[in-house]
């Protein structure tokens, strides 16, 4: 028998969050497929074409995984950025910033519910259904491509997620886990699928499948040929298999998010550990990142790369006579093409039409409601936001919040179709800057600021006098600077005009403006909110 | 007759008792595990003084730990409310499927509430629901039978708890079912039956009390009659876990042995 030291001291906590669960957390976070639609939408405008060779420079970004890892390890707590930023820099930042990823966050979680219908069951269905030749199907997924069925079904799954939350963060990350697994089940036999069929095996493919659909294509001897025809008359010239600066930007989204299992620290499994940290979080980005390789060298080698850049110029320019009149959708049906027989199709199909969608629910609404959870027990939003019932023993209020405004930004979203894509990007660059500018800046500053809470964490170590963390902290503010640079730089991502602009960062104005009305309101009643941010959350 | 506390255990374990009782009287099934258990479980005061000596580490209890059924949680929730502790939002919210927090009024000390399925170093199920479980066994504690599985299922045991198993073994007798003031050697081997890395760190536990007697013995803790006594049943124990046959889950992970981790990981509340 081994024999133990006495090492207990009181009775303790299971932590339900396991290596594995925020290792599938932390990789769900961080869609790789999404990649692809934004790879086709850059390929129309970049002055490259090869997005693997931005990976080099996109591994700076695992800065990201690496400071939240150890600041997590330093404030195991629910609550993530919120908690660390509010604790070492000031709670005005703290909540400023965590007020905008909120706001962003929940949108994203709004979106998602629509975009269900239209970028995943609805393409989804319509794409299997003309593969496998089922009309039943192909109606099914063109209904639900219509604004007032997408918000419906969102509508239904709002519903549904909302209920699975007050069966609480087991069940959350057991249904998370389950649509990972079909999803990575899809993706896989997608890839393999890729891998197998070969450029002239998809060609006959492809043309085909184009012949039975018939349209200006189909009647074509060549429907693959004549893509890249019809797109070089319209004016599109391939670029260079090169590589260009947007592509470091759109890479780095298949791992800098991969450290949301932060925002529910305080219920994973040992989270005071870097190392466990690192594996969750920088082995979940490097994770996506080799599915990012496989994923764009076949389809390089399979789709051909003057037909995939011309196929996502056409989507996007020119779509008339092609089945789907969006490059994320024809990409997909290529996928599902591959695959041929009819199951594994379903898979593939499914598997890429969830990555984009469905992934990001438990994800999405766990964070947002770790985080109102936070603000309410410090006192900054109303106490009935903590409240917990004791019979679903989940913040109640809380969640009843978040499915309401999730319910108004799916109005929003359906009501100004026109602003899709301005929404789309606010709900990524918004958030990103966020949760990942302050946190490096509060790793720079953490041991200066809080050295109390640094002696004693187990991320203290130093290269040459300087301490880790503000190293990785200094790269990962030099890191987000240039993202947020290359967004802006490029006008094509839509974010350079001024209300982009302050969708994308005025939240965080809002969130610090907001921070001390709530103070001085709080103050006037007596209450001393300053005293709750000089402790630490206990869980 | 119960053995003489300390002025701050004493109101300690009146609160406790208090609790219970109260929850008794709405119809609700609370018990009480953990250190204040076995003070209650304990006539021996000569032993329980000996062992739990200033300096020692002894047996003072900080908190109140009881066990309810989760179907009760919300009257469970309303007692506590009613006696005007305050609940731990964060520990209800983050852990509310096995355990609610209580702090007192006055933040002196907390009670942690478990249900029914018990999820510690390993997990130990107490029954289903009112009336089909094993809390209505005994009161105001659990049977001694589940508050010694409560105290081996600890993977890093220490020496409180050694002391504890010590003093409810010392002050019982061994049965082969729950009869009043004994311990039911039967349940602890079923359960142990069925669960290799509980029989596996009970069996160390075990171990470690055979150990710690010999060192209490040495160090005139324990008389020679009382080594006897504990090394004789701790043995007996032993023996009649190992008896028992073992259910076909304990046997499929045996073969795996200690290779691979057999027990789940306990953290602090605050560190």
């Amino acid at each position: 028998m081994t024999e133990k030291p006495f090492a207990r001291k009181s009775s303790g906590l299971i932590r339900q969050a396991s290596l594995l669960d925020t290792f599938i957390y932390n990789s769900s976070a961080s869609s790789f497929v999404v990649i692809l639609g934004s790879y086709a939408f850059a390929v129309t405008f970049t002055t490259g074409g090869d997005l693997l060779s931005a990976i080099p420079i996109a591994l700076i970004s695992f800065s990201i995984a690496i400071v939240y890892a150890m600041l997590v390890a330093t404030f195991p707590r629910s609550g993530g950025d919120y908690v660390f930023n509010s604790r070492v820099l000031h709670p005005s930042l703290g909540f400023g910033f965590n007020f905008s990823l909120v706001f962003w966050q929940t949108f994203f979680l709004a979106f998602n519910y629509y975009l269900i219908c239209f970028s995943g069951l609805g393409p989804g269905l319509h794409i299997i259904g003309y593969i496998i030749n089922n009309p039943t199907l192909i109606n099914i997924g063109l209904a639900m491509m219509t604004p007032w069925v997408a918000f419906l079904v969102g509508s239904t799954i709002n519903v549904i997620f909302t209920l699975i939350a007050f069966g609480g963060t087991k069940k959350m990350l057991q249904v998370n886990n389950a649509i990972w697994i079909i999803m990575m089940i899809g993706i896989v036999i997608a890839i393999a699928a890729l891998a197998l069929v070969g450029n002239q095996g998809f060609i006959g493919l492809f043309n085909s499948f184009m012949s039975s659909y018939g349209g200006t294509y189909g009647s074509s001897p060549n429907p693959y040929q004549a893509i890249i025809d019809t797109a070089k008359l319209g004016g599109y010239t391939t670029p260079p298999f090169v590589f260009a600066w947007p592509f470091v930007a759109l890479v780095t989204n298949a791992v800098m998010w991969t450290f949301y299992s932060a925002y529910i620290a305080g219920e994973v499994k040992e989270a005071n550990s870097v190392k466990r940290n690192l594996i969750s979080m920088a082995g979940a980005g490097l994770f996506n990142l080799i599915f990012v390789v496989l994923l764009f060298y076949f389809s390089f080698r399979t789709f051909g790369y003057n037909f995939l850049t011309s196929l996502s110029y056409l989507t996007t320019y020119n779509p008339q006579g092609l089945p789907w009149g969006n490059a994320v959708e024809m990409l997909t049906a290529c996928y599902g093409l591959a695959a041929k027989n009819p199951v594994l199709v379903a898979f593939a199909v499914i598997g890429i039409s969830l990555a984009g969608t469905l992934i990001y629910t438990v994800v999405l609404f766990l964070q947002v409601s770790r985080n109102i959870f936070a603000w309410s027990m410090d006192r900054l939003v109303p106490e009935k936001l903590s409240e917990v019932s004791p019979k679903f023993h989940t913040p109640t209020y809380t969640n009843l919040t978040i499915f309401v405004v999730c319910e108004l930004f799916l109005l929003v979203t359906m009501a100004f179709p026109d602003a899709f894509w301005l929404i789309f990007f606010s709900t990524i660059i918004g958030p990103a800057f966020s949760c990942m500018f302050l946190p490096g800046i509060t790793a720079a500053l953490l041991p200066y600021k809080r050295k109390d809470i640094y002696e004693v964490s187990p991320i203290k170590r130093e290269i040459l006098g300087i301490p880790l963390i503000t190293l990785v902290g200094a790269i990962e503010v030099g890191f987000m600077t240039f993202m947020v640079y290359t967004y802006v730089a490029w006008p094509q991502f839509g974010i350079s005009a001024p209300l982009p602009l302050f969708l994308n960062f005025g939240m965080i104005a809002v969130g610090f403006i907001l921070y001390w009305v709530i103070r001085y309101i709080r103050r006037r009643q007596g209450v001393d909110i300053d005293l709750a941010f000089a402790e630490i959350p206990p869980v | 007759m119960r053995i003489p506390l300390e002025k701050e255990d004493e109101k300690l374990m009146g609160e406790a008792l208090r609790i219970v009782d109260e929850a008794k009287k709405r119809g609700i099934v609370l018990r009480l595990m953990g250190g204040i258990a076995v003070i209650i479980h304990t006539d021996d005061s000569s032993l329980y003084t000996r062992l739990t000596t200033p300096g020692s580490d002894g047996g003072k209890s900080r908190d109140i730990d009881m066990v309810t059924y989760s179907s009760q949680s919300s009257k469970v929730d309303k007692l506590f409310n009613d006696l005007s502790y305050n609940s731990d939002k964060l520990v209800m919210a983050y852990f509310g499927e096995n355990r609610f927090m209580y702090h007192h009024p006055k933040d002196i000390y907390y009670v942690d509430v478990f249900f029914e399925k018990l999820h510690f170093s390993h997990d130990m199920n107490l029954g289903s629901k009112k009336g089909r479980g094993r809390l209505e066994l005994d009161y105001p504690t659990l049977t001694l039978a589940d508050l010694i599985l409560g105290k081996l299922q600890i993977h890093e045991i220490n020496e409180k708890d050694i002391r504890d198993l010590i003093i409810l073994i010392k002050g019982h007798s061994l049965s082969d079912d729950d009869v009043e003031e004994s311990i039911n050697l039967e349940r602890i081997a079923s359960v142990l039956s069925n669960d290799w890395g509980f029989w596996y760190d009970a069996e160390s536990n075990l171990n470690k009390v055979l150990k710690s007697t010999e060192k209490y013995r040495i160090e005139g803790l324990l008389s020679e009659e009382e080594f006897d006594d504990l090394s004789t049943k701790v043995q007996k124990i032993s023996i009649y876990i190992n008896k028992i046959p073992k259910s076909k889950d304990w046997l499929k992970r045996a073969k795996e042995g200690s290779s691979k981790k057999w027990w789940n990981d306990v953290e602090e509340l605050v560190r």
